[in-house]
């Protein structure tokens, strides 16, 4: 914590202030590690009020994946949604939405060079190494390249 | 601060993307609130725009934040709510009691803070942080929460009116979290209701969900429901809100039904509207 946040300690109240936040980062990061990074659970919470909130978070983060990339629940179909809960476990979130959903993607491209859907979503991942991308415009192919840059 | 400071909002619905004409079209339609890390000060999307050069109000509604972290709120997230409420031209922005991140990871959506007065030590000096960053009030949401921390000291409800009274911050009731928290949680809307200081009351949310299992879960995805409406009414029955904004993310209905909905809203503050006339009128005979 004292690595990550400088406090300016100026009287009692600072330094209270800075105790609180400390004691605080530490039961947060408890909590929330236990529900999306598969650490144990912190002492007393109800684990199936944990389950259920994990569950949400999850849900969320996919619902969000699947707004942000739409394309990507309906090339997936039913392999969508338990894919992304395995993408999910040992991957907590730490950036942006966005990179999330992209970095879903690559990952269902490496793990099921089998399915059905993997073509199609080559071409949504990599439009720029189509044979036919010559014909796209240049602007498309160099959006293309930035995103996955 | 005084309730004669808060802007009278009116009846509003979530603006999206997805429904933007449909918004635009609306019958009789206030405001409409905008998520604030949607939209770029600089890039404001036409209809929006439109909305604004019609007259309607447009509040930033932020939901990664994290007044509710353990650190303090980050100065170029607040800078950025900051400009999204300049260039809209906002009375207000809001927020929510939740955090949102810690030690590295991000929740992804909100989760609760536990409401110990030490807790309560943090998030008020965060709120300040951002009151003195922002250039229109803030007003602070009430989560729907799936879990309760152990060793609580004080209910949402406490924990948000100890903040109006540390910060003078206002309040955003949204009424699916309170019907949300009786479900998965057994918290009684109506003893919360009772517990928060109306006169600091900005606006009110109200949104539709889904019962599973037992669980609520608060989807913003499905029609409103009685239930919902019902705590909607025990609020209307102490206080006239100033503004109600409906919520709605997504499984887009036709925007007939999006309509009828604010007019089931619509109706709930009339008639308790009528109601307190009516005590009015009775207690000055």
């Amino acid at each position: 914590m004292s690595e990550q946040h400088e406090y300016l300690i100026r009287d009692r109240e600072d330094a209270e202030l800075a105790l609180a936040r400390t004691h605080l980062a530490h039961r947060q990061q408890e909590l929330l590690a236990a529900l999306v990074a598969g650490a144990p659970a912190p002492a007393g919470f109800d684990p199936e009020q944990l389950r259920v909130q994990a569950e949400g978070l999850l849900a969320k983060r996919r619902e969000i994946a699947a707004h942000l990339v739409p394309e990507l629940p309906g090339l997936l179909g039913a392999d969508f949604a338990p894919l992304f809960a395995r993408y999910c476990a040992g991957r907590p979130l730490t950036g942006g939405h966005r990179a999330d959903a992209r970095a879903f993607a690559a990952w269902a491209l490496d793990t099921r060079p089998d399915a059905a859907w993997h073509p199609g979503l080559r071409r949504l991942l990599h439009p720029t190494a189509s044979r036919w991308s010559r014909l796209l415009p240049r602007r498309t192919r160099d959006r293309a390249d930035r995103a996955l840059a | 601060m005084s309730s004669s400071d808060i802007p009278r909002l009116g009846t509003g619905i979530g603006w999206r993307p997805e429904i933007d004409t449909a918004v635009e079209r609306l019958p009789g339609l206030d405001w409409v609130e905008v998520v604030a890390e949607n939209v770029c000060a600089d890039h404001l999307p036409p209809s929006l725009a439109e909305l604004r050069a019609r007259g309607v109000t447009v509040v930033p509604h932020g939901v990664s934040l994290g007044l509710g972290d353990a650190a303090a709120p980050d100065p170029a997230r607040l800078a950025r709510l900051a400009a999204v409420a300049e260039s809209l031209g906002s009375p207000l922005v809001s927020e929510h009691l939740a955090f949102v991140r810690a030690g590295g990871l991000e929740a992804g959506h909100l989760l609760p803070v536990p409401r110990t007065r030490e807790a309560l030590r943090v998030v008020a000096a965060n709120v300040r942080i951002a009151q003195r960053e922002l250039p229109v009030p803030l007003a602070l949401e009430n989560i729907a929460a799936q879990l309760a921390w152990p060793g609580e000291e004080l209910t949402e409800a406490q924990f948000l009116a100890e903040l109006v009274e540390r910060t003078g911050v206002r309040l955003l009731v949204d009424v699916a979290n309170l019907h949300t928290n009786r479900v998965n949680l057994g918290v009684d809307p109506a003893a919360e209701i009772d517990r928060l200081p109306l006169e600091a009351l900005a606006y009110v949310h109200v949104a539709g969900g889904v019962e599973r299992d037992g669980v609520w879960h608060d989807t913003h995805t499905h029609p409103v429901t009685a239930p919902v409406l019902e705590v909607l009414a025990e609020l209307c029955a102490r206080t006239d809100p100033p503004g109600v904004l409906l919520e709605r993310d997504g499984a887009y209905p036709p925007p007939a039904e999006l309509s009828a909905e604010l007019d089931a809203i619509r109706r709930v503050q009339h008639l308790h509207r009528v109601q307190h006339l009516h005590r009015r009128e009775t207690a000055r005979v």
